[in-house]
This record gives structure tokens, C-alpha cells and sequence, in this order.
């Protein structure tokens, strides 16, 4: 079980080594990002006067909080669903069937993959451009420090899960599109990777408090500014993965699901 | 001697799909929001057979005749509506993953390598999948190496094989567990005749030294000629027949066709000289004749002799049959040969309808 993982991190390790120039084009994309972000809210803070807090938040810290959001989405981003979707298109998803493996751990294992190839070659090199051109912080302290890395592992966790399961939903419908389109966009708001959740409106901060989303990029960043110590420390991190073994069970109880259909109905 | 254990056994195996049936028109699209009228449609009728280890079969029969369900059916990965599978003294479905722990699978149409990955870096996946240890893994690469010469590609990214290299590679990777039992299906499909040819081969080699039972579908008579001493074949979901390629072809010896190109147009009636009344001849083309004869009778040789002794022959061919014609006309006629006294399935229930 846990050596196929491995296996399959193996492999989505090294499938990425076979693309050059979408790691050129990747740094590139990124710094535009974070440049996109850093010049709004420079231009947000224009008027104030310096040191001025916004919902809590000096410019510095937004700076801080938008870096780190695009330096761990370098880190945990897959395309699960897009994956899934492409299986389900071609008929690969008997082949899947008949192998001793679930498409859970497949998936995960290529990601989890990919994902530390990007970590160990491309969020290092994207973390110096950002820190050089922009006035991003340090972290609030070793704590917050450690609780941050922690926390990037469960992002990974919570939006590979949450792929899979959008994957899911072209044993369905076919073609999923428009809902991958339409998932990108929420998880991009309500992550929190584009402005903290002070921002928004507060029926939407409140209703984003039941959300899985606002533990992929809220939740590190945070962390990483030291908005939460001590008890409120691990109660973050605690709600984060209690998230992702949630959606971990989803995704179980989905595929499991989907393998009876196939089997039965004969996809 | 006591009969050994069959690698595979099915009886009376069923499976019926609800179809969606459109209605026409713009008021039926409508009535279709509303109402779906559902048919039955019996992809595999109640066939029953068994598989001995060791044995290679051919499953054929033309489009839509139920080979892919069947098949899916025995890699468990589809459940029957009625019938049994037994393999390996266990029911596939119930027991998928045991079960698919001990197959193997050849899609011809699809891959089950990694397209970005070097072949080595797939065979080593899948060896973790199926759990099977290194040392052992590395030397059934050799073994398979050693019958289909993929060496030098396995440093290789699978999207830069060509079909032909692909396929060895798919047909090692769905041996390197050792699997009991193959499913190969469209083996050849698409290759090149040299490459087609390098498939039977290894094929051959495979089950000879690795003693691997094997059920082959296929479109191609020749892989069921070179591999398959024993053909089933599907049509509409009923097994027509169960049995040797050999007597299917001796049932069809008295429709052997020959045909021939002259130089120049001949009067017919200067051809039916040849051969007398066992042999009809018809004109096909300007200079193009068939003649339609019982080969028991008329031996194709003495037939093309006097052909060549008394005319200008520019071409002159004796056209295999295709499956798809013996199995027509085995269904259209009814004409299937007497099943085997021994170990074969019964004859299709009903007759014909």
C-alpha cells in the first residue's frame, strides 16, 4: 500500500523532469502573480499614511501574506482533476480497474510526486525572485515557522483531495470543464490566495469558516505571520487536518462508489 | 489421468445493459425530458465454456458481438447479470483485486504504460503495484528482454516508441507479475505485418515458456491461424461455436473462392470448361472471373493449373475468408459444426430466432 504510493510518487517525480520549459515559463508565471498582487495593494495603501492597518493588516504584511500564498501554491498545485478527466475521455479507467490499485492512491502518489519535484527544484528558486524583488517578511518566529511547513503539507493534502473529487464528477457528466473552470476561480477567492479573509464581507467570512478552501492558502499564511500562537496554533492546524481526513474519507467513499457503478453498470 | 483444475470456467454467463432509446422528432426530444423508454439489450447471452491452463484461445466474432463485455466480465471489472465465472478458484467481480493481482491485461487501443515515462520507470510501478520484490522483478525483465528484444527501449519515454515498440513493451508489463492468465485483446491491431508477425511470435514463446493460459480477441484471422488452436466465436451474445479454427475452415471448404485477372476478356463459357459442373463461375470485372467451389472436390492447385496451362493469367488469387464472413454465414445459415464430444460448451440453446 504505502510502497505503490511511493512507487507512484516516484514516477510523478520524474514525469515532471521531462518538461523544461513549463518550469522556465512557471517562475516566470508566479512573479507575474505575485507582482499582479503586490502593485494593488501598494496602490490600496497609496493614501494612507505609513504603518496604516487595513482590517488588521499593514502593507508589509499583506506583501508577506500574498508571496507566501503563491511561493506554497508552487509547492502543493496538481491537476488531479484535469488528470481524471483525461482518464475517463480516453477509457483509460478500466486499465485502472484492472490493476490492483485504487485511483485514489494513483492520483495522490503523482501528485505528492510532482509536488516535491516542484518543491525541491522550482519553490526554491521562486521563493529568492520573490524575496529579492518584493519587501516580503521573515516568519513571526520558529514556531510559526514549523506550524507554516506543517500547515503547506496539509494544503497539499486538502486541494488534492478536493481535485479528486471534482475528477469524480466526469464518471458523470463527461465532460467537467466548466467545472474545473469554476473550481479554480472559488478556490482562488475563498482560499484566501488572492486577500485574507478580513477582506470579505462578513456573511462570506463567516460561511468561509465552514469551508475546506480557506486551509490551502489562508491557513499557512497566517500561520507564517504569526496570527495564531499557542492554543490558537494548533487549534489552525488542528482544523486543517481534521479538513483533509474529511475530505481523505470523501474521496474513499466516492471512488468506492464510482467502482460499484462501473462495475455494475459497465461505465 | 484425471482432468486438471481449468484455469477458467463459465457458465450460462449473462449480462443485459438498459439501453436509452431515443424517440424521433422534435416532440419525442421532448417526451424525452420527461419519459425514458429503456430497451434491454443482451450484450452476452448465456455462454458457457471452460479455458485448460496452459491453453491459448481465440475469441472472435464481428462488432457488437459481445467479445469486450465477455472480456470485461472475466477481468472482474464488470459484474454478470446471471452466470458464473470461476478462475482460479475465485468469482472475479466479487473478488476484483485478488483477482486482478493474478491477470494480466493487453489493451491493443490503449496503453498501460506512463506516456511521459521511461518504459523502466512504468515496469518499476507496476512492480511496486503488484508487489512484486525487486530481484525478482529484474530478472523477469531479463527473461522478457530476452524474448522481446525491449532493452534498448527502456530508457525510453513511452510517447516516443513507435507502435510496434510500444506494444512488446505493454505485453512485458502485463507479464512481469507472472500472471496465470492473459488477456490480449486486439493484440496486432494497427502494427505493421513485420511487427504483427514479432507479436505471434512472442506470443508463442510466452506461452510456451511461461505456460501462460491466454484468451486472444481479435478482428485478424491470421493471429487466431498462427496463436489459437481453438477459436469461440460471439455473435449478437450467443457462443456460436467452441471449438478448432481447423473444422470451421473444413465447413467452409465448399464456399473456396478463387479468383483471377486475364489479359485478355475470355467467353465465361470458355471457363466453365474448367473444373465441370463442381465449379461455378461467375465474371466479376472486365478481365476479372471467381469461380465458387467446394475444395473437397476440387483442389484449388488443379484448378489453378488448367487456369494457367489455357489462358493469359495476369493475377490469380485464393482469398482467405474473413472472420467476418465465415461468421455470417455461420449465423446466416445456421451452419455451425458439431460441437467437441468432450470438455466443449453445448450448443447455443434455441437455435436460431
Amino acid at each position: 500500500m504505502i510502497r505503490a504510493l511511493t512507487a507512484f510518487a516516484r514516477a510523478g517525480f520524474l514525469r515532471l523532469v521531462a518538461y523544461r520549459l513549463r518550469y522556465v515559463t512557471g517562475i516566470l508565471t508566479y512573479t507575474i502573480n505575485v507582482s499582479v498582487y503586490y502593485f494593488i495593494w501598494r496602490a490600496v495603501y497609496a493614501h494612507a499614511a505609513p504603518g496604516t492597518e487595513l482590517r488588521g493588516y499593514a502593507l508589509s504584511d499583506l506583501v508577506t501574506y500574498v508571496a507566501l500564498g503563491w511561493i506554497i501554491r508552487s509547492f502543493y498545485f496538481n491537476n488531479i482533476d484535469r488528470e481524471i478527466a483525461a482518464l475517463v475521455e480516453e477509457g483509460q479507467v478500466t486499465t485502472y480497474l484492472a490493476r490492483p490499485t485504487s485511483l485514489l492512491q494513483a492520483m495522490t502518489g503523482l501528485a505528492a510526486g510532482e509536488s516535491l519535484f516542484r518543491l525541491a527544484t522550482f519553490t526554491g528558486p521562486i521563493t529568492i525572485v520573490i524575496f529579492l524583488l518584493f519587501p516580503v517578511g521573515g516568519p513571526a518566529g520558529p514556531a510559526a515557522f514549523a506550524a507554516f511547513l506543517a500547515s503547506a503539507v496539509l494544503s497539499f493534502a486538502i486541494f488534492a483531495y478536493l481535485n479528486f473529487l471534482v475528477g469524480m464528477v466526469a464518471f458523470a457528466t463527461r465532460s467537467i470543464a466548466g467545472l474545473i473552470s469554476a473550481k479554480h476561480y472559488t478556490i482562488q477567492l475563498l482560499s484566501g490566495l488572492l486577500m485574507p479573509m478580513a477582506f470579505f464581507p462578513d456573511w462570506l467570512r463567516l460561511a468561509s469558516d465552514f469551508l475546506p478552501f480557506r486551509h490551502i492558502a489562508h491557513t499557512p499564511a497566517a500561520l507564517y505571520l504569526g496570527r495564531a500562537a499557542g492554543p490558537e496554533l494548533l487549534g489552525a492546524l488542528g482544523q486543517q487536518a481534521l479538513w483533509a481526513a474529511i475530505l481523505l474519507v470523501a474521496c474513499r467513499w466516492t471512488w468506492g462508489r464510482m467502482v460499484r457503478r462501473l462495475v455494475i453498470q459497465g461505465g | 489421468m484425471s482432468t486438471p483444475e481449468p484455469a477458467l470456467q463459465v457458465v450460462a454467463l449473462t449480462r443485459t445493459f438498459r439501453v436509452f432509446e431515443r424517440r424521433r422528432g422534435l416532440v419525442g426530444g421532448l417526451r424525452d425530458l420527461l419519459h425514458r423508454d429503456y430497451r434491454e439489450l443482451r450484450a452476452v447471452d448465456a455462454i458457457s465454456f471452460r479455458v485448460a491452463a496452459g491453453e491459448m484461445v481465440g475469441l472472435i466474432g464481428p462488432n457488437g458481438a459481445g467479445k469486450s463485455t465477455t472480456i470485461k466480465m472475466l477481468t472482474g471489472i464488470l459484474v454478470p447479470t446471471s452466470g458464473e465465472i470461476l478462475a482460479g478458484g475465485r468469482v472475479p467481480h466479487r473478488d476484483r483485486i485478488a483477482h486482478v493481482k493474478r491477470i494480466g491485461a493487453v489493451f491493443g487501443q490503449r496503453t498501460q504504460l506512463w506516456w511521459d515515462l521511461a518504459v523502466i520507470e512504468s515496469f518499476t510501478l507496476l512492480g511496486k503495484i503488484y508487489g512484486v520484490p525487486a530481484a525478482a522483478l529484474a530478472d523477469r525483465i531479463d527473461r522478457l528482454d530476452a524474448i522481446l528484444d525491449i532493452g534498448a527501449l527502456l530508457r525510453t519515454p513511452v510517447r516516443k516508441l513507435s507502435l510496434g515498440q510500444r506494444m512488446r513493451c505493454d505485453l512485458a508489463a502485463s507479464l512481469l507479475h507472472a500472471p496465470g492468465l492473459l488477456f490480449l485483446d486486439e493484440p496486432t491491431i494497427g502494427l505493421d505485418i513485420v511487427a504483427k508477425d514479432g507479436v505471434r511470435a512472442f506470443l508463442r514463446d510466452i506461452n510456451r515458456q511461461f505456460a501462460t493460459t491466454a484468451i486472444i480477441t481479435t478482428h485478424d484471422l491470421r493471429d487466431i491461424e498462427e496463436l489459437c488452436p481453438r477459436i469461440l466465436i460471439l455473435d449478437r451474445g450467443r457462443l456460436l461455436y467452441d471449438g478448432p479454427l481447423d473444422r470451421i475452415k473444413a465447413a467452409h471448404a465448399g464456399r473456396t473462392r478463387l479468383m483471377v485477372d486475364l489479359l485478355a476478356a475470355a467467353p465465361l463459357a470458355a471457363l466453365q470448361a474448367i473444373g465441370g459442373a463442381a465449379v461455378t463461375w461467375e465474371q466479376v470485372g472486365p478481365v476479372r472471373y471467381r469461380a465458387t467451389f467446394d475444395r473437397r472436390v476440387t483442389r484449388p492447385a488443379e484448378l489453378a493449373r488448367a487456369l494457367l496451362n489455357r489462358f493469359a493469367v495476369s493475377d490469380l488469387q485464393i482469398p482467405e475468408p474473413s472472420i467476418e464472413s465465415v461468421i455470417r454465414r455461420i449465423y446466416a445459415e445456421g451452419a455451425v459444426p458439431p460441437p467437441e464430444p468432450a470438455g466443449a460448451a453445448p450448443p447455443p440453446e434455441g437455435g436460431r430466432r
